[in-house]
Formats: structure tokens, C-alpha cells, sequence
């Protein structure tokens, strides 16, 4: 098991537990999506697996080690784990944009030439590479723009484990499409990402499972078929459902439970073509 | 009629470096009016502009036909427009949730007695009440947003802006702020939005759409939304239902019509037969 959360208790005042009693195994090379309501304690979540919350009860392990104990290599896993947050141009500090993206990477061994190289296909992979936008500052970004940024400075790292909070939330529809890919990529590639979102389109699209949040607590872990075809639970929990969904039931097309778009279309297709022929 | 006018305007953040080129438009009063763009495509350019947060060197824009260059031209439009940035940290200026939509309502000239109803009000309309002496650092992500617009509808202006507003909002909250907005419409608030999530814009009664600088179509939603070249062209995603024909299209199964809602695609589906 590569990440582990075991009774996991995470509360800011006396009164409110915001992770409650939490328990979650995640195996190396999965891809989660984090759903649920506003408020329901996605974000405290990726933060408290980042280090940034000690728990009040309960342990976060990574490679079966409990991440805030006193003994624990942080600098290591500060390496290996990162995150890109629901707001990530408040994070931002250096002057230009490839400054930005170095940051994270100019401390190890890599030669100037390897480290530029690197920030140059950093640069191309989230769509940020035209001359214009690199020689500006983080500042002076378009919103979408910012969270390219946010993500090029994760993936420059090539973390082990990637958080994300919100990372297609204003972006246009090929930065999301790109992101995609990206995302798809370094999965195979062994990353383990673990990603919020309130897209059931998205999530359904390249998640492995889904788990569903409510109060603090983990309602549902199970591969998106099983989450999303359940109407009730889905508008019970305020997740939406993709409109591959929505549409197949208005429709009367069955799906047999891939949701892609791709076999939606064929589907529809078929049945009404078959519908012509009779 | 026309709210805001915009004649000739072109703008450049550097030297060389066109972000808008010549663009020409006039917003309804009344009317929710959308606008589409790809990423760095200039849209909260324009929105800055428009509330002179940026400098107009070239072209003139007109709000209720008072010049924004004119003497008193900007002091009128800050009165007459409110805005729900894109990212919702811009917005606050107290720490305190109920202190920063106080601190509105004072720059707004709002007589002190009246403040803390405007508040519960405007709390409720966004479903947060009882979030009045949070400290805005400790809000999520979708109660940042909502605590945003809470600031700017306490202020009841004639015109809003809603740049991104909804981008973090759970699918109810989206569903929410939707009807939140039509029902501004229905108050006769003039209101521009800017959102790249296609079901923000379905029901908008007007779209502009930028790409290259310049302004490549307007028209109704319908009109805008169906354009399945003109959307590919300035990179925005294509309404579901839209995609769907298109695809029903090239495997030989031609609707009548394009449909812009799955609702419509329903009802085309049993046309066919
Ligand atoms: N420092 C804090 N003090 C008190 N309450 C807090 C604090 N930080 C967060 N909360 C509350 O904890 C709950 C969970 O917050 P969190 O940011 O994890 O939600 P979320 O699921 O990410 O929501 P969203 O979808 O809106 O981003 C929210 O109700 C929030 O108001
Ligand atoms: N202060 C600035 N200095 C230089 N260039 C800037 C500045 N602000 C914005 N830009 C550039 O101007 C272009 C338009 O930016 P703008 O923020 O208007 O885009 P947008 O359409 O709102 O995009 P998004 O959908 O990502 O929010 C972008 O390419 C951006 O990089
Ligand atoms: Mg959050
Ligand atoms: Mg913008």
C-alpha cells in the first residue's frame, strides 16, 4: 500500500470534525476522484495527506510510515508528493514564468542544460510554451493560464503521488482535453494521482474509483459505473450525474455501464438505426 | 437600447503585444449577456476595461451613454457596476465575512442601520447564513465564491459581472447561482457573464464570441451555440446535445434541427420516427 489513512480525525475548532474517523487505502498507480458537496472536507483532505494538518486521532501513512511522526524524511516526501491547489495563484512568488517552474527542480543534480530542457517540455505539455506568455509574469497570467502554471510546477517534479484540487475549474475546453492526456500519461507512467472535482463528466471519463465525501466521511469508494448510474444517490449527495447518463435515460439507450462518451454515440446509433430498419 | 456600448476599443498590456483588436459591441439592459473565449483570449481584459480598472487608450466605451473618459465618467461607472472577480481572493478586503460586505455597503454610501439586514440578506441568497463572523481565509473553495457574490449583491447595482463566479461551485450550487442570475435578469439587472462551462451560457440571451482578438460572432445563444465551426474555432467546448447531432450527422442520421439541450435532443429523437 503506498498511501494509507487510518482513523483519521482532522478538526479546526472543538466542535466540528471535518474528517471523521477516515480511512482510505490507495494502491500505486491509481487514479481517484474526489466528489462531493462544497464544504464536505475535499480540500482538508489532500492537505491533511500533504502533511499540512496533523491529525487529532488516527495516522496518514506512505510507504507504511506515519507521516507526522517526529522521525519522518518530510524533505524527501515533500519530493515526492505534491500538490496543486483550488487556488493556486496565490502561490505563486518569482518573477517569470520558467523561474516559476524551476524553482522546484534547481536544487538537484541536474545539469543547466537537462534542467532547461526540462522546463521547456514542462512549458509545452500544459500548453504555456508561445514566446508571449513565457516571457511574462506568473502575475500578469490569464486565470486559466494560472493553472497551467500551477500544474507545470507539480509535474516538472514527477512526483510519485500528485494531488489536485479543482484543476480544470476555468480552463477552456482544450487545456482541459490536454490535461487530460497529461494526466493519463503519467498514470501509465506509475504516478498516483488523486484529483478533486465537481465534473462528473471528467471524473467519469479517467478515474479509476470514486470516492464520494459527505461530512467529513467517505459515503461511497467504488469505480465510477457503480457511483454515477445511481440517480437517487448521486442527486441525494450533489454530484451530478455525466450526460452521457442523463441522456441515456431520457433516451432509453443502455449503456451497459461505459459511460464514455464514444459509447454513448455508438449506442445511440445503433439503436437508431435499427429503429429505421424495422 | 444599450447599457454599454464599446466603439473601436483595441488594448495592449506591452508594446506590439495586441490582447483586443477594433472590438465593437453594445450590451442590453435587461439582458444576461455571455462572454466566450478561449484561455488569455482578453475577456476579463474587456470586463477591466469596461469598469476602467485598466487604462482606455484606444476606442471609447460608453456606459448609459455617459463617456468613460468623461469627468465624472468613472466614478459613475463604479456606481453602477458590481463585479465577482475571477479568483474570489480579489474580492475581500476584511478579514471577517460580514465586516467585508459592511465595508461595501459603506463605500456605497448604504446608511449604517440598514447594514445588517443587506447582510443576512444577501448571506441568504447565497446560502450561507450563519457564516457571518467566519474568517474568509477558513472558507472552502465553493463558500469563498458564494461569500463573493454575497459582497456584490448586498450592493444592488444596476449592472454585474460574473468573471468565472461559479467555477468552484458543486453541481447544486452551479444549478443555484443560475437561477440566482435569471432572476437578477428578472429584476432588470444587466448582467455579462463570463464562464467556460457551457450550461452556464445556455440560457444567456446574448453571446459574444472572441478569438484572435477580435469578436468572431454574436448572436442569441441558439444562434452562437449551434455554430459548431465558430465554437471549434475559438476552442470552446461544444453544448453535449450539439456534439451529439454533429456525430448522429456523420453516421447518417440527420434531425431536423440541431438541438441545443438534451431535452431538445429528446424531442428530435422522437420526431425522427
Ligand atoms: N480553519 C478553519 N476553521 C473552521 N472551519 C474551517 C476551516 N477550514 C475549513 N473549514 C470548514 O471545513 C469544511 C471543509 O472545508 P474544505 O475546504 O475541506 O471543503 P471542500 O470539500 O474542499 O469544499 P469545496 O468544494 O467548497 O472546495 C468547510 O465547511 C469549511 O468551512
Ligand atoms: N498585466 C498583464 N501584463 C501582460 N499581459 C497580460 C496581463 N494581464 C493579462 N495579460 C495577457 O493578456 C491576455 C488576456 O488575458 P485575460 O485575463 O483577459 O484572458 P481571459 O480571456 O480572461 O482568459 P481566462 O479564460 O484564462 O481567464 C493573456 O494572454 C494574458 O497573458
Ligand atoms: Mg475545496
Ligand atoms: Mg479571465
Amino acid at each position: 500500500m503506498e498511501l494509507e489513512l487510518r482513523n483519521v480525525t482532522v478538526s479546526y475548532s472543538s466542535a466540528e470534525k471535518i474528517l471523521d474517523n477516515f480511512n482510505l487505502e490507495v494502491n500505486k498507480g491509481l487514479f481517484f476522484g474526489i466528489t462531493g458537496k462544497s464544504g464536505s472536507g475535499k480540500t482538508t483532505l489532500l492537505e491533511t495527506i500533504c502533511g499540512f494538518h496533523k491529525p487529532e486521532m488516527g495516522q496518514v501513512l506512505f510507504n507504511n510510515q506515519n507521516i507526522y511522526e517526529g522521525k519522518f524524511d518530510t524533505v524527501s516526501f515533500r519530493k515526492k508528493v505534491q500538490m496543486v491547489f483550488q487556488f493556486p495563484e496565490n502561490q505563486f512568488f518569482e518573477t517569470d514564468i520558467r523561474k516559476e517552474i524551476e524553482f522546484g527542480i534547481k536544487n538537484t543534480t541536474l545539469s543547466s542544460e537537462d534542467l532547461n530542457r526540462r522546463v521547456t517540455e514542462t512549458l509545452q505539455t500544459v500548453g504555456l510554451n508561445d514566446n508571449e506568455t513565457e516571457e511574462l509574469s506568473p502575475f500578469a497570467l490569464s486565470g486559466g493560464q494560472k493553472r497551467r502554471l500551477a500544474l507545470a510546477c507539480a509535474l516538472v517534479l514527477q512526483p510519485e503521488i500528485l494531488l489536485l484540487d479543482e484543476p480544470f475549474s476555468g480552463l477552456d475546453n482544450s487545456g482541459q482535453n490536454q490535461i487530460i492526456k497529461i494526466l493519463q500519461n503519467i498514470k501509465t507512467k506509475g504516478t498516483t494521482i488523486l484529483m478533486v472535482s465537481h465534473d462528473p463528466n471528467v471524473l467519469c471519463e479517467i478515474a479509476d474509483r470514486i470516492i464520494v465525501m459527505n461530512d467529513g466521511r467517505i459515503i461511497k469508494n467504488e469505480i465510477p459505473p457503480i457511483v454515477y448510474s445511481d440517480k437517487q444517490f448521486c442527486s441525494q449527495l450533489g454530484i451530478g450525474q455525466p450526460d452521457t447518463i442523463t441522456a441515456a435515460n431520457l433516451l432509453d439507450v443502455n449503456l451497459n455501464n461505459d459511460f464514455t462518451y464514444e459509447n454513448f454515440i455508438t449506442k445511440l446509433a445503433e439503436k437508431l438505426l435499427l429503429k429505421n430498419n424495422d | 437600447m444599450t447599457v454599454i456600448r464599446a466603439s473601436d476599443v483595441s488594448f495592449q498590456y506591452r508594446e506590439n503585444k495586441k490582447i483586443i483588436e477594433n472590438i465593437n459591441f453594445s450590451i442590453e439592459p435587461g439582458k444576461i449577456t455571455a462572454i466566450l473565449g478561449k484561455n488569455g483570449s482578453g475577456k476579463t481584459t474587456i470586463i477591466r476595461l469596461i469598469l476602467a480598472l485598466l487604462p482606455l487608450n484606444e476606442g471609447k466605451i460608453y456606459i448609459n451613454n455617459v463617456d468613460l473618459q468623461s469627468k465624472d465618467g468613472i466614478k459613475y461607472i463604479r456606481k453602477q457596476c458590481g463585479i465577482v472577480f475571477q479568483n474570489p481572493d480579489n474580492q475581500f478586503v476584511s478579514p471577517i465575512l460580514e465586516d467585508d460586505i459592511k465595508f461595501g455597503l459603506s463605500n456605497h454610501c448604504i446608511p449604517e442601520s440598514l447594514h445588517s439586514d443587506c447582510v443576512k440578506s444577501a448571506l441568504e441568497k447565497v446560502n450561507l447564513s450563519g457564516f457571518e463572523k467566519r474568517k474568509i481565509s477558513t472558507l472552502s473553495g465553493g463558500q469563498k465564491q458564494r461569500a463573493a457574490a454575497a459582497g456584490i449583491l448586498a450592493l444592488d447595482n444596476n449592472i454585474l459581472f460574473f468573471d468565472e463566479a461559479g467555477s468552484m461551485l458543486d453541481p447544486n450550487g452551479k444549478i443555484e447561482l443560475r437561477k440566482l442570475i435569471e432572476k437578477l435578469r428578472n429584476q432588470n439587472k444587466t448582467i455579462v457573464l463570463v464562464s467556460q462551462n457551457i450550461d452556464d451560457v445556455i440560457t444567456a440571451d446574448r453571446i459574444i464570441l472572441i478569438s484572435g482578438h477580435k469578436i468572431i460572432c454574436s448572436g442569441s445563444a441558439r444562434e452562437v451555440l449551434t455554430d459548431y465551426e465558430k465554437l471549434i474555432d475559438a476552442g470552446i467546448q461544444i453544448p453535449f446535445a450539439v456534439r451529439v447531432y454533429k456525430d448522429l450527422l456523420q453516421k447518417g442520421i440527420k434531425l431536423k434541427k440541431c438541438p441545443l439541450t438534451i431535452d431538445e435532443l429528446a424531442e428530435e429523437l422522437w420526431n425522427l420516427n
